[in-house]
């Protein structure tokens, strides 16, 4: 097990290093010159030349390219140019924050699309199912802002029940979780949607099989079969589009942080863009391929929990 | 026949709904299972052999197969019982194999705990008594170092050894009745004979009775008692082993032992039957096995011919009208 995610880590030096390639070249690709930035309209060309000096911007782009991934081999991400801050102490402070919100909504999404998932392939065609299918869709293609800011003035606004804007500082934890209600559900919202119709269509697989008859002949109750023999065998392909849409869940987590105004990576990200701060830009972009990694790695593990075939390879 | 049977078959027929109607795909089946007896169902793919043994357990899903006639075990009538109550015949009363031990078995589950399964659905006892009784029976099919395999994955077991877990699994609750469908297609054929004769020996030695499913009549001769020739749904044939053997009458059962490899022949002799099983959708009126009979009567077209002994003696009963004018009364479609 452990050969094997060091074998699952050593595949990924390729796919960070032609990540930081991209990321590099995208982040000055971007319109608008960082040094005239920061400065602003009224500077002089002398004092823009002097800033682009001491910021590295007036190397040769493969010698800046150099310089990053020196950097990024030694921990250093860089500093802000905006406030001078490092970009590592910059993420670190917001990264709980984030996987917080990753976590919970991960929850919302098993906790809610697993049982409907499989509720609905066990009354396939009948109301429940379709009643789940049309919800499943909605869910699907409702925009996170937009569904965000309607939980938001019902359940914050009018009924108060929870925080319009997440506390900053030391709260309690209690406080800390009532203000992760309304975004994880924003969020998870979308995860329980897929994961209701993976969960869905896999369930409808297993039920087909030989092994469901065999256990239904040796008359174990129907909804034993359901829960031993069906749903351990239908969870493994939820596992794997689990794992592949946690990429694209932290990625949806910077929507909903800035409509909570939370704190965290995707809000840090978009200050970093309007402000055209490089060292941030590319700093982020490295951790989140850093994490989008790391969550293929326990995803692939967690595979091989659930299944046996997989363990013994 | 002095005791009744373990097992009483009367027009039996299961019907599909496909498109909206209701079609049977079998009709009129009818045997008795003895204490101790194997009886065979021998026929090619698609004469509803699996059907019939699924309909037994009831094992068809309700939504879309429906199921008329009457299967009484040991007196007491199962047509028509609930999941529930059917779910207390299953595996204990009635146990099932089936013809593909790779797919059969659940892959994500020990084959040690689908066999304490089986076990403990039925039984009020401990964990660790049906593990041990688990244990035991691995062991009585022959399953080396069972006490270590148990905690083993079927994908860890080959085929000849995942079909013997499923036939531990079919044995643990010690059923009456054992249906057997085909357990052995899919096994080459030394790993076939050895576990034909752990059936035979465990039938023997827990006075159960077996259904046997099987397209091989060399299959037939080494473990029935009595043999049902099935047909587009429907028993033409059914006569001890004995007589079969001696004097097949319906000329589907003989051109089956014409189509079976022999080594004392050359392939030229070697008669595959011509055409094909009709699908359900489009059983001919009359004789099913007319168009494709070479003895075919005008007759053979009208009315379906009944399932009859040609001699009122013997018990070797026939569904053709070379062998007597018996007529299916108008069968209820
Ligand atoms: N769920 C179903 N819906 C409609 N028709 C079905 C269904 N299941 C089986 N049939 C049809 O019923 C007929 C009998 O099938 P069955 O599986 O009993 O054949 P069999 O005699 O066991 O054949 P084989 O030797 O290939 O196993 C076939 O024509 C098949 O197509
Ligand atoms: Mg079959």
């Amino acid at each position: 097990m452990a050969r094997y995610a060091l074998l699952k880590l050593l595949y990924a030096v390729p796919t960070l290093f032609a990540v930081l390639l991209l990321v590099f070249v995208l982040t000055r690709v971007i319109p608008g010159d960082p040094a005239q930035l920061i400065l602003g309209d009224q500077a002089t060309p002398e004092a823009i030349a002097a800033l682009r000096t001491q910021l590295g911007l007036d190397k040769s782009i493969p010698l800046q390219f150099l310089d990053f991934l020196v950097g990024v081999l030694h921990g250093d991400f860089g500093s802000s140019i905006v406030t001078g801050q490092s970009v590592v102490s910059l993420a670190a402070a917001v990264l709980p924050s984030t996987l917080e919100l990753t976590v919970a909504s991960l929850v919302v999404g098993v906790v809610f699309g697993v049982p409907l998932g499989a509720w609905s392939a066990m009354r396939r065609n009948r109301l429940p199912d379709i009643a789940v299918r049309i919800g499943s869709l909605i869910g699907l293609s409702l925009p996170a802002f937009v569904f965000g800011i309607l939980l938001l003035v019902v359940f914050a606004v009018q009924l108060g029940w929870f925080p319009v804007i997440a506390p900053s500082g030391d709260v309690s934890v209690f406080e800390d979780l009532r203000a992760l209600v309304l975004p994880a559900v924003t969020l998870g919202i979308l995860m329980a949607a897929y994961i209701t119709r993976v969960t869905r269509s896999s369930m409808l697989q297993v039920l087909g099989e030989d092994f469901i008859r065999t256990a239904r002949a040796k008359g174990v109750p129907w909804w034993r079969v359901v829960r031993r023999h069906a749903l351990r065998n239908a969870i493994i392909p939820v596992v794997t589009v689990v794992g592949l849409y946690l990429g694209v869940l932290i990625g949806n987590s910077v929507l909903t942080e800035m409509v909570f105004n939370r704190p965290g990576l995707g809000k840090l990200i978009v200050g970093a863009l309007a402000q055209r701060d490089y060292p941030v830009l590319q700093g982020l972009m490295v951790l989140y391929t850093l994490l989008i990694i790391l969550a293929n790695l326990i995803t692939d593990l967690a595979y091989g929990v659930f299944n046996p075939r997989v363990r013994f390879a | 026949m002095t005791d009744a049977p373990v097992l009483a078959v009367r027009g039996l027929s299961t019907q599909f709904r496909i498109g909206g109607a209701w079609r049977a795909a079998t009709r009129n089946i009818a045997f008795d299972l003895y204490e101790n007896q194997t009886i065979a169902l021998v026929g090619e793919s698609g004469c509803g052999k699996s059907i019939t043994c699924q309909t037994i357990l009831g094992l068809l899903p309700a939504a879309v197969a429906r199921t008329e006639g009457s299967i009484v075990y040991q007196g007491r009538e199962l047509v028509g019982l609930s999941d529930a109550e059917m779910e207390t015949v299953r595996g204990k009363e009635i146990a099932m194999i089936f013809q593909e031990p790779m797919t059969a078995l659940n892959p994500v589950m020990t084959v040690g705990e689908q066999i304490a399964e089986a076990i403990r659905v039925h039984r009020r006892c401990t964990k660790a008594e049906a593990k041990a009784e688990a244990i035991a029976f691995m062991d009585r099919v022959r399953i080396p170092a069972a006490a270590q395999r148990y905690n083993d994955y079927p994908h860890q077991f080959s085929g000849g050894m995942r079909q013997r877990i499923v036939i531990a699994m079919a044995m643990a609750c010690k059923p009456k009745v054992l249906l057997a469908d085909e357990p052995t297609t899919a096994l080459d054929v030394t790993i076939q004979a050895q576990i034909l004769a752990e059936l035979r020996d465990l039938c023997a030695n827990f006075n159960m009775s077996m259904v046997f499913i099987t397209h091989s009549l060399g299959v037939v001769a080494a473990i029935a008692d009595r043999v049902a020739v099935m047909y587009a749904g429907e028993i033409v044939e059914l006569a001890s082993v004995e007589e079969l053997f001696a004097a097949p009458q319906h000329p589907y059962t003989r051109a089956l032992f014409q189509a079976i490899p022999r080594v004392d022949e050359t392939a030229e002799n070697l008669q595959a039957i011509p055409g094909q099983v009709p699908p359900i959708t489009a059983f001919p009126e009359g004789c099913r096995f007319a168009p494709r009979c070479p003895m075919r009567m005008e007759k053979c077209a009208g009315r379906p011919p009944r399932l009859a002994a040609a001699d009122p003696a013997s018990p070797h009963a026939v569904a053709c009208f070379l062998h007597h004018d018996l007529a299916l009364e108008e069968a209820a479609e």
